[in-house]
């Protein structure tokens, strides 16, 4: 058992109104000793062993009755005579208990197993040392090959300690997925979502590994393979400290969406990148995706979807080759009129095609074409061949919203089934990697169903099993379906509002702790993951790729 | 704890050989301390000094009232120390032998000497807590009492064993037909006031300079010379409204009672220095606050004592300065957590608490002698 040199900074409390349990205990703060919420600090307990908590809040309370007290004592409100005897008082430190080491290890090496009677009164309390903070979020358990750096722990007496999540808790077997949620600007959540895609590909075996980004915003994500134009010396140095390399991304491909003038319709357009597109003939087999925002009450919209996928292709459709042919020719249309087809009345088709002329011709940003030309390319087919130890960008920031929400829908849908399917004549990844920002919009809380939101759910419930493993980010996390971020196992949290923290979906945090989430400095995290007993607030370096 | 509950196990064992133990009805029963004790105290040593016409102060003051103006720690800290103790009072049972009786008294006192560094922070530099056994010796056989002696004499906790009946300047006589349960408490008042000079002379002895304010009487009046160490003055929030006092305004000289005295005293004024019973003590009476602020006109009036030493003199020029650096001890106040708040000075009330911290909790007290009592009457 190691011994930790930190002084003592305070001893338990436990009072007859205010006792320790096994979930927490008190402790109060010696004169001089700076403690803030999220520090980890060790108590000492029964048979040597210690309790290592999480400071989750702090308050000061003096012998004041009241504040009525305070006037009194200051002759009735006067502000002109400074107390001769300060009033007494004492700041407290609130910890939740995330574990006791039992007192060392036993003769085979194994943790003993920890004493969670509650902390007695008056034992010595000592900020924890980076092995103590790693004995407390379980981290010493953890097999070295396992282990990704995640971020790094600076407590109120400048020990720091790195993070590490473990790999079979972030894209499988035991659980998988990552959910980062925080106020946009404030919470960096890009930046910590490449920053964690990066550690995890340095520090596991990458080759196994494709990772697959959704770009939706500005052309944020179309020069990760590029050097930074500069990166501070502070910032690599946390890169090291952590045990990573600042470094870009590597064998990067990057798909932007056509524009209607037939060239790449992005912020910025990367060197080496292939555009892609849509004609029916690659649409018409998920063409619900694209109705997934259209109000569908009676899913009149749904069966005339299911006409044309099971129809395309049949003597019926034989007139339709493209997405006017679709619009115009029968069986939906003829001289102009709508017409029936199975159980859908005409005026149903007509309504379909009012919103599809609108979504693929009249509206669109050029992602829907009549045909390819060669330099075009189909998503799906590309995404197909997808190899482990490769990056794929799929922009998509300037697109309409349903076109997004098309685009998205058919890579989930094609990595979901391709790994589905398990041909095995497929050179597939082990793991294939989704990030997506703005996760809201595809998977929103309380919407209605939707073939997107489906699509969705079935990755965030079976995605770990089949290798298909989402990394989200979102605003707020109460926007989001709750079976999504219910199955991340690994939710990180930035700087957000209070009227947000008193949702629901934040139940798993302290009111203490809510309240902190509101507090948090820009690249200031707080990190909950499946094996950590409590969460944790870390920091993490700049993502080392040029940034505008 | 286990020490202490052997211990008092073997001591009630060895009254049971002697005498049969009458438990308290309900089992033991904490005797409450009376807020008026001090009050009560000093109406009993100022008896036979009802008419107060000596002035102690040099010059002799010709001024009825003296105006003064705070005097606060960062300009001077003069008060550096501060003394308290309390106690709590147990009575555990009756012990029955042939016709006579006596109540069988268990006490804690303690003590505490805080420090006030020159930012104002205090610390605990003395403590002191002990146990006191308490029967009337003459009311069992001598053999009962030795054997009891004797048994709490082998005792591994500071415990010391007293007589009832003995006089002292707060119980004072025993009588016959007197409330022997009363009395116990007074008793242990006088056990803890003893004990209170002897940790000063320790104090003294220990830190030889530096003002200590001693929370309650310094004088025992006409029962002895109480305390009478330099550099220490008594602080009391109650005192006796029994005396009359001569006073002057010029040449006219005129005698006040208390109320009158100390009801047209304005704040942050005080009284000339008088003489105390015999001439051991000089006492005064200082204002902290307005009459207007409270609810009757005593309050806010606070009796200082300081020792009448050779090695002291009493002058105008200390007792203003005494009398200034008290009041600036006004701010801040246990306002809403102690009914003397108007009187009482934030370092004392300190003290008490921190007297208080030695105690052990009543309820584990209780259940230690009503345990100790099961057994052995069981047996």
């Amino acid at each position: 058992m190691s011994k930790n040199n930190n002084k003592i900074i305070g001893r338990t409390s436990a009072t007859d109104r205010d006792p320790n349990t096994a979930d927490k205990f008190n402790f109060w703060i010696t004169g001089g000793e700076i403690v803030n919420p999220f520090d980890i600090v060790e108590a000492e307990h029964f048979t040597d062993s210690k309790t290592y908590g999480l400071v989750a809040g702090l308050e000061h309370r003096t012998d004041a009755a009241s504040h009525l007290a305070n006037y009194v004592s200051n002759n009735f409100g006067s502000v002109d005579e400074e107390p001769n005897t300060p009033r007494v008082g004492a700041s407290l430190a609130k910890v939740n208990v995330m574990m006791n080491d039992g007192g060392g290890r036993n003769e085979d090496g194994t943790q003993k197993d920890g004493i969670y009677m509650p902390v007695e009164n008056e034992k010595n309390v000592r900020f924890a040392d980076e092995g103590g903070i790693h004995i407390a979020l379980g981290i010493e358990t953890m097999e070295e090959e396992n282990r990704i750096p995640a971020g790094l722990i600076k407590m109120s007496n400048e020990v720091e300690a790195v993070v590490y999540l473990d790999s079979r808790y972030v894209i499988g077997p035991e659980s998988a997925h990552l959910n980062i949620s925080g106020i946009s600007g404030l919470a960096t959540k890009t930046s910590y979502a490449m920053f964690i895609l990066q550690s995890l590909l340095q520090s596991i075996d990458s080759k196994d590994i494709a990772v697959i980004i959704l770009n939706v915003k500005h052309g944020d994500l179309l020069q990760i393979d590029k050097e930074p134009v500069e990166l501070d010396e502070r910032q690599k140095a946390l890169w090291i400290k952590l045990g990573l390399e600042p470094k870009p991304f590597e064998n990067v491909h990057y798909f932007l969406p056509r524009a209607k003038n037939g060239t790449a319709n992005s912020f910025i357009v990367p060197d080496d990148h292939r555009v892609f597109v849509y004609a029916l003939e690659d649409s018409v087999k998920k063409l619900e995706l694209l109705f997934s925002g259209i109000p569908d009450p009676t899913d009149t919209i749904d069966s005339l979807v299911g006409e044309i996928i099971n129809g395309y292709g049949t003597a019926q459709f034989s007139q339709v080759h493209d997405w006017n042919g679709l619009l115009n020719n029968p069986p939906l249309a003829a001289e102009g009129r709508s017409r029936a087809i199975g159980d859908v009345r005409a005026s149903s088709v007509g309504k379909f095609r009012r919103h599809l002329r609108r979504m693929v011709q009249t509206k669109t940003t050029g992602l829907f074409t009549s045909n390819r030309t060669r330099n075009e390319y189909h998503l799906e087919e590309e995404l197909r061949s997808i190899e482990g130890g490769h990056t794929y960008v799929v922009d998509i920031a300037k697109l309409n919203d349903y076109e997004q929400s098309f685009v998205f829908g058919d890579i989930v849908r094609t990595i979901y089934y391709l790994f589905a399917e398990s041909d095995v004549t497929l050179d597939l990844p082990d793991k294939v990697l989704i990030f997506v920002d703005e996760l809201n919009r595809y998977a929103p809380s309380g919407g209605k169903e939707s073939s997107l939101l489906e699509q969705v759910l079935d990755i965030s419930e079976r995605g770990r099993s089949l290798g298909v493993i989402l990394f989200s980010a979102q605003q707020f996390m109460s926007a989001v379906h709750s079976r999504v971020t219910g199955n991340s196992a690994t939710k990180v949290l930035g700087r957000t509002s209070s009227a947000e923290v008193m949702q629901p979906d934040y139940r798993f945090l302290d009111q203490e702790l809510k309240m902190s989430l509101t507090r948090l400095s820009k690249g200031e995290l707080l990190l909950q993951h499946a094996i950590f007993r409590q969460p944790v607030k870390v920091i993490f370096p700049k993502p080392a790729y040029k940034q505008e | 704890m286990r020490e202490f509950t052997k211990t008092l196990e073997r001591i009630l064992t060895a009254a049971a050989g002697h005498l049969e133990l009458l438990p308290a009805t309900g089992g033991a029963v904490e005797e409450m301390t009376n807020t008026d004790d001090t009050e009560r105290d000093d109406t009993r040593f100022s008896a036979e000094h009802l008419n107060v016409d000596t002035f102690l102060e040099t010059p002799t003051p010709n001024w009825t009232y003296r105006q003064l103006r705070p005097l606060y720690r960062k300009d001077n800290h003069l008060f550096k120390y501060f003394l308290d103790g309390s106690f709590r009072h147990y009575f555990i049972a009756t012990g029955l032998e042939h016709d006579r009786s006596t109540p069988i008294f268990l006490a804690q006192t303690s003590l505490s000497i805080l420090e006030r560094d020159d930012l104002g922070k205090l610390k605990r530099i003395m403590n002191e807590h002990k146990w006191v056994m308490m029967l009337s010796k003459g009311r069992i056989s001598e053999t009962a009492w030795n054997g009891i002696k004797e048994e709490a004499k082998k005792s591994k906790i500071d415990l010391e064993m007293y007589d009832l009946a003995e006089e002292d300047p707060v119980a004072g006589k025993a009588y016959e037909g007197q409330n022997l349960r009363e009395r116990g408490r007074g008793k242990t008042r006088y056990l803890m006031s003893k004990a209170e000079f002897q940790i000063t002379d320790k104090f003294r002895e220990k830190f030889p300079s530096g003002w200590m304010i001693k929370d309650g009487l310094l004088s025992l009046g006409s029962y002895g010379a109480g305390m009478s160490l330099p550099g220490i003055i008594a602080v009391a929030k109650s005192f006796t409204t029994t005396q009359k006092f001569t006073t002057r305004d010029g040449a006219k000289r005129k005698k006040e009672n208390i109320s009158t005295l100390l009801t047209k005293l304005p704040p942050n004024h005080r009284t000339p220095v008088y003489e105390g019973y015999a001439g051991n003590t000089g006492f005064w009476y200082l204002r902290l606050r307005e009459s207007t602020q409270l609810q009757y006109p005593l309050f806010g009036v606070i009796k200082v004592e300081i020792p009448n030493i050779s090695e002291q003199s009493i002058t105008t020029e200390l007792i203003d300065g005494l009398s200034s650096a008290l009041l600036a001890e006004q701010f801040v106040t246990p306002y809403g957590s102690d009914e003397r708040w108007h009187t009482h000075l934030y370092p004392i009330y300190q003290a008490e608490q921190s007297a208080k911290q030695l105690f052990y909790s009543t309820e584990v007290i209780r259940g230690c002698i009503d345990n100790a009592l099961r057994r052995i009457t069981n047996e």
